[in-house]
């Protein structure tokens, strides 16, 4: 070998480390320098991040294709073992559904009655495109995956990712044929919801334990286990109605969400764009006529509530 | 002259050829598994890498490529730009040190990288807390860390076969 005389005496050092140090402190410096400027979060480090997974993005197809076809061979395995029962499963399952069945179609023949009566318009779907996921960071910092649409497939940031059962989360980058979606676990993922028996806002945050919180709902609100969690729409974030998940109850008092998407193994999503009507034409009101308001007396400290003084 | 533009051009890319599975270990890295089970966290190959290929080839895997692997892995990973690349070049540096105080005998090259490797998540968490001003669940990077340590014998074997069989022929 080339270097074969690791230690060569008096020297208290690697040989490469005193030959590498000019290098590790020059390279060190410069990663310490970017971590103080990424800090800022400039527009460009964005730009240059999808700039590398547009780069990386034949490569990552085939290897999520070769991956998939891995995973598919030992589920193909492990359900030839669970078939018999996978079969009752499905049975007792497919008995419930038909008469799931029934109730839906009854219940879409109401809604539609109602519509046609109330003349409900709802936000207008401006364009879907279908990807497929070819990178999930599935480090411990951001919990974000990368799909294999983007601007030139008409990807807009801000478009929210569904997979067959429910929201995913919603597309923060867009590269010209990639962009990257933050999943709803995140920790930097924060969505408003409403919670449906009651119509319950709250606040949906990403937990590093995979199932988000729900957050800031009224004091005075008691949640329900298995409480349907749908997009509140609130700040033009996302479309209102989306399917998230369910409550799930949480031994401390707080609540998480039961997602509906299996964020774990999500293979492809639907990237859907809303038209959000933000401008609303309202029409000038004419200035009532009220005399100005008399001068209020002071109030006293003693009827401050808050301090019980 | 042919024969011997083709040679310098082996020469060449077997010079590379460890920063460029650094890069494929990147890539492989973000690469979608989607394995059964809730087990969501990929292990940090590009750490095995840099980790081997300072260790046995220092002369081939300098403080640059180990810098550009380290940003490469930053971008694609959506990690704060400058965070692996700072720890890559800690985890050089410590594995030179170590090499050099324990020897790299086969099985205790494996304890070495553990040690290396606790370290380097333990760092990147410190950073990442630091960064974001919270403090993180640490729970991330343990799981991240005894995922890598579990699966670096095998990769281990396969660099070692890669420097003895491929790197070394292409230099001569």
């Amino acid at each position: 070998m080339a270097h074969a005389t690791y230690k060569r005496p008096g020297w208290k050092t690697p040989i490469e480390l005193r030959a590498h140090r000019g290098g590790l402190i020059a390279f060190g410096s410069a990663a310490v320098l970017l971590l103080l400027v990424g800090r800022a979060e400039i527009p460009l480090v964005d730009d240059v991040r999808m700039a590398a997974a547009d780069a990386s993005r034949q490569v990552l197809q085939v290897g999520s294709e070769a991956a998939d076809w891995v995973a598919g061979g030992i589920e193909h395995i492990s359900n030839a073992v669970t078939l018999y029962d996978e079969n009752e499963r499905l049975r007792a399952e497919n008995a419930e559904l038909l008469a799931w069945r029934e109730k839906a179609m009854e219940y879409e023949r109401r809604i539609e009655a109602f519509e046609s009566i109330l003349e409900i318009s709802y936000t207008p779907v401006k364009g879907v495109t279908t990807a497929s996921v070819i990178a999930d960071t599935g480090g411990p910092f951001s919990r974000a995956i990368i799909v294999n649409a983007g601007a030139s497939q008409g990807v807009q940031k801000g478009d929210a990712a569904l997979d067959r059962f429910g929201l995913v989360g919603r597309v923060i980058s867009v590269g010209s044929g990639s962009s990257r979606v933050l999943l709803l676990t995140d920790t930097s993922s924060h969505i408003p919801v409403v919670i449906q028996p009651g119509g319950v806002r709250a606040i949906l945050s990403g937990d590093a334990d995979g199932q988000p919180e729900i957050q800031f709902v009224p004091g005075d609100v008691k949640l329900s286990e298995g409480a349907a969690i749908v997009t509140s729409g609130d700040g033009g974030v996302l479309a209102p109605g989306l399917p998230v998940g369910v409550v799930r109850l949480k031994e401390d008092g707080g609540a998480v969400a039961a997602l509906y998407a299996d964020i774990a193994r999500v293979e492809v999503v639907a990237l859907k764009r809303y038209e959000f009507i933000n401008d609303v034409d309202v029409p000038t009101m004419p200035v009532p006529d009220i005399p100005a308001p008399e001068a209020q007396p002071e109030p006293t400290v003693a009827a401050n509530p808050a301090t019980g003084q | 002259m042919v024969v011997s533009i083709f040679s310098r051009f082996i020469r060449w890319v077997g010079r590379r050829l460890p920063f460029l599975l650094a890069l494929i270990a990147c890539i492989a890295a973000i690469i979608p598994m989607r394995l059964p089970g809730d087990l969501e966290m990929t292990p940090l190959y590009p750490l095995m890498v840099v980790f081997f290929w300072g260790m046995h080839r220092g002369d081939l895997m300098t403080p640059a490529p180990i810098f550009f692997t380290g940003l490469f892995y930053d971008l694609l990973s959506g990690a704060p730009l400058g965070l692996w690349a700072f720890v890559f070049l800690v985890v050089h540096a410590m594995a030179l040190v170590l090499r050099d105080t324990f020897g790299r005998v086969l099985f205790s090259a494996w304890a070495l990288f553990a040690v290396t490797c606790i370290g380097a998540c333990f760092l990147a968490w410190a950073i990442a807390s630091i960064y974001d001003w919270t403090l993180l669940n640490p729970l991330n990077f343990v799981v991240q860390a005894l995922v890598t340590i579990g699966l670096y014998p095998f990769f281990g074997f396969a660099f070692a076969f890669v420097e003895r069989r491929v790197v070394v022929p292409m230099r001569a």
